[in-house]
């Protein structure tokens, strides 16, 4: 990766512009603290390990309900792209339910399974399912029709067809799919914590806000920028190196 | 792959079967006084109440005028400020790192900072659906701003239009595509961000109707609430399925879909 | 005792509902492929040949009449038959190697060393034994083609049918790749049905020639032809003999036009 200096540099510019404003009195918000200010707050959630546990509560919140909502999604995704008749008495249901955003899901898993890891789950496996399935769903169909025929005059079983032909055909689409679904997973996690559960990044943004101290809030809200990019990151280079053999 | 509207066209009326099925079963199985999983007989009462105690029509047109408008500026914002970096390769460059970092930023995450730095007032939901929705918009117009085809360069050279007429005849036209892609995408981020505005700040809207009904125990309202925004969910998508169409109709199909 | 007679179709016919309108696209076909003979099959697009060879391997079915293979009526892809298609970057699974493409027919029916024998043959065969670790996107389209007609030798089939193999390469990996498949046909015996629309490749290939009009797909004329084998490129095509079966492939190709 190239070195983009004229990035790197309108950053610097920018921060040192908003520390001048904030210390200077130049500008009207109330609370909006200084870069500096930011960063030595940083320093103490650091050290006293808030900022950690808080993290890692919703890391792995986000990995659990992505794992289960990618399993969730394969295996319906699988099923519904393989089989025109499944596809024909369910693809109406899907179309129906689809639009319903899954933060409206968040008081109804409240009522069910009060403050908890649970409500944070349920919310983030809902959501997170749908790009899952429908990426699968549709790179299955894709490549189901020319390579049925080969899988056919091959007389290959339907296990291996399923299994050695069409999921790795369709392994671009069931990929993207699941990168969708971990930034899906990760938004309605931290919607799950800012009002669900009182656990994890999400509860500390808006328990700082709460609490008035704007510099700890912007300290994770910050980090919270960080850990999308990461995770992002993190998965563009695992697909990557799945696809590594193809053209 | 982006979302199609229909997976693979229109699709058999006999799927709706499993939907209807899980209601009937809901309908019967429940006991009517469920505090968890009460039957949608409920959700109906529950409804006609809400509609009838005058509370459910001015929260749903804050909601949705919240949205509406939202996306509105938003697609003005987007689009001038997408050509703009798009055009500038100067621009691009300066503001890569901010933009990839705006753009992962998850969306949530800017409403207690809107609520920080502007108070609970009215306009903070407005600007909070505007700087969500106008990222997506402002990427992709950006994108293709900047991939618009150097060929029609030439020809606005050759045809000697000025600045202002190459604009307006070559690069907003190409950018009626990506823009509506960028819509696509906005659309249900900008209906669950106005939700979450609501839910967070308890201001007027759809979204703190569900929580007021929720902390109060009232399970079938929240059913009948959660059934009104799948509804309207649903026309949406509707009404931005026919816009696109509309508006793509003299476009080529390859460009109907993200590059 | 071994039947004379490979392929037998009786009365052969496809009748579909295309939008709804039916149409027939095959119609009362009888064939007799005898055992280790080279048959080509010509005619115009849009005749069907591409449909008969899917009927004769068992991709589809027919409406009416009957196909047997070796005494056995036709309901799906026999064993000991494979269809080699015309688009083979398509047929060929691009995320494995060379080696393990040519292998998918017999995973799960041989043991490993087995496998790896009849793959090292089936890729001799085709003159690509060291390109065996390649992938098929690093190969030409001619090396491509060969690697799907190897994945069908190395089952040993006692039938190839080759849909328009050759219809997407240059005339110079054409004619290499014929004078391949005719050596394969003269060291193994497979019987080969080969559909072309290049009346040229159908002389110089085959032992006979069945004349397609239409639509809907009717046989016009079987055509013998009687060259000498082993054919070769530039002495064949000049015999007078050559030019003979040519002209009349050609002509019963017009006269089945004109039906």
């Amino acid at each position: 990766m190239r070195f983009n200096l004229a990035g790197t540099l309108t950053i610097v510019v920018m921060l040192v512009l908003w520390e001048i404003a904030v210390r200077g009195g130049l500008v009207t918000f109330e609370y909006l603290p200084a870069p500096s200010a930011i960063l030595v707050a940083s320093w103490t959630l650091l050290r006293s390990g808030e900022l950690a546990a808080q993290t890692l509560h919703t890391i792995g919140a986000v990995i659990l309900g992505w794992v289960i909502a990618s399993a969730l999604g394969l295996a319906l995704g699988l099923a519904l792209g393989y089989s025109r008749t499944a596809r024909s008495w369910v693809e109406a249901s899907l179309e129906l339910l689809r639009p319903l955003p899954g933060i409206a899901f968040l008081p109804v898993a409240l009522l069910i399974f009060n403050f908890s890891l649970e409500t944070e789950l349920a919310v983030m496996v809902y959501a997170s399912v749908w790009p899952v399935l429908i990426n699968t769903m549709g790179g299955i169909m894709n490549v189901a029709t020319r390579l049925h025929d080969v899988a056919r005059t091959l007389r290959l079983t339907p296990m291996r067809t399923v299994t050695r032909l069409l999921i790795p055909a369709a392994a671009p689409s069931i990929i993207v799919g699941c990168r969708l679904g971990l930034g899906t997973a990760l938004v309605m996690a931290i919607i799950a914590e800012m009002l669900g559960n009182p656990h994890g990044l999400g509860y500390a943004v808006v328990s700082e806000l709460q609490a008035m101290q704007p510099e700890r809030m912007f300290v994770y809200v910050l980090v919270i920028g960080f850990l999308a990019l990461a995770l992002n990151a993190a998965l563009v280079a695992a697909s990557r190196l799945m696809l590594r053999n193809r053209g | 792959m982006r979302a199609r509207r229909f997976l693979t066209g229109l699709p058999r009326l006999r799927g709706v079967l499993p939907l209807v099925l899980l209601l009937a079963l809901w309908q019967v199985a429940a006991p009517s006084r469920s505090p968890y999983f009460p039957p949608p007989s409920t959700w109906w009462t529950s409804f006609e109440s809400l509609s009838r105690s005058g509370r459910l029509y001015p929260a749903l047109a804050s909601t949705v005028l919240t949205f509406a408008l939202g996306l509105a500026i938003a697609c003005l914002a987007g689009g001038v400020l997408g050509i703009l970096i798009g055009t500038s390769r100067a621009a691009r460059r300066a503001l890569e790192p901010l933009l990839e970092f705006c753009r992962g930023l998850p969306p949530p995450v800017i409403v207690p900072v809107a609520v920080l730095l502007l108070g609970y007032a009215e306009s903070l939901k407005l600007l909070v659906v505007v700087w969500v929705a106008m990222w997506p918009i402002l990427l992709n117009v950006a994108a293709a701003a900047e991939r618009v085809d150097p060929l029609l360069h030439d020809v606005a050279l050759s045809f000697r239009l000025g600045v202002l007429q190459s604009l307006r005849k070559i690069t907003l036209p190409s950018i009626v595509p990506p823009l509506m892609i960028g819509v696509r995408v906005a659309v249900p981020l900008a209906i669950i961000i106005t939700l979450l505005v609501e839910m967070i700040t308890m201001l007027p809207g759809v979204g703190s109707l569900i929580v007021t009904a929720q902390r109060n125990f009232r399970s079938a309202d929240v059913y009948a609430l959660l059934v009104l925004v799948g509804l309207v969910g649903f026309a949406l998508n509707i009404f931005f399925v026919v816009i696109e169409d509309l508006l793509l109709r003299r476009f080529p199909p390859r460009m109907h879909n993200a590059q | 005792m071994a039947d004379p007679e490979i392929f037998r179709a009786e009365g052969v016919g496809l009748d579909l509902s295309l939008q709804g309108q039916p149409r027939r696209i095959l119609e009362d076909i009888n064939l007799d492929i005898k055992r280790g003979e080279f048959f080509t099959i010509v005619g115009a697009s849009g005749t069907g040949k591409t449909t008969l060879l899917r009927i004769l391997g068992g991709l589809q079915k027919a409406t009416s009449g009957r196909v047997a293979f070796r005494g056995q009526e036709v309901v799906e892809p026999p064993e000991g038959a494979v269809v080699v298609f015309q688009d083979y970057s398509h047929a060929l699974l691009q995320w494995r190697s060379v080696a393990r493409n040519v292998a998918l027919g017999l995973e799960g029916r041989l043991d490993a060393a087995a496998q790896g024998e009849r793959v090292r043959a089936a890729l001799r065969m085709v003159g690509l034994e060291n390109k065996a670790g390649d992938y098929p996107w690093q190969l030409s389209g001619g090396m491509q083609q060969r690697v799907q007609i190897a994945r069908a030798l190395a089952l040993g089939p006692k039938a190839m049918l080759m849909d328009e193999p050759f219809g997407a390469l240059d005339a110079m990996t054409k004619a290499s790749l014929q004078d391949e498949v005719l050596r394969v046909h003269a060291e193994t015996g497979t019987t080969f049905v080969f559909i072309t629309h290049d009346i040229e490749e159908a002389v110089y290939l085959g032992d006979r020639i069945a004349v397609l009009g239409g639509p809907p797909g009717r046989i016009h004329t079987v055509i013998d032809v009687t060259l000498p084998r082993p054919r070769n490129q530039i002495e064949t095509r000049q015999m007078p003999e050559f030019l003979r079966r040519r002209l009349a492939v050609y002509d019963a190709i017009r006269a089945a036009g004109r039906q």
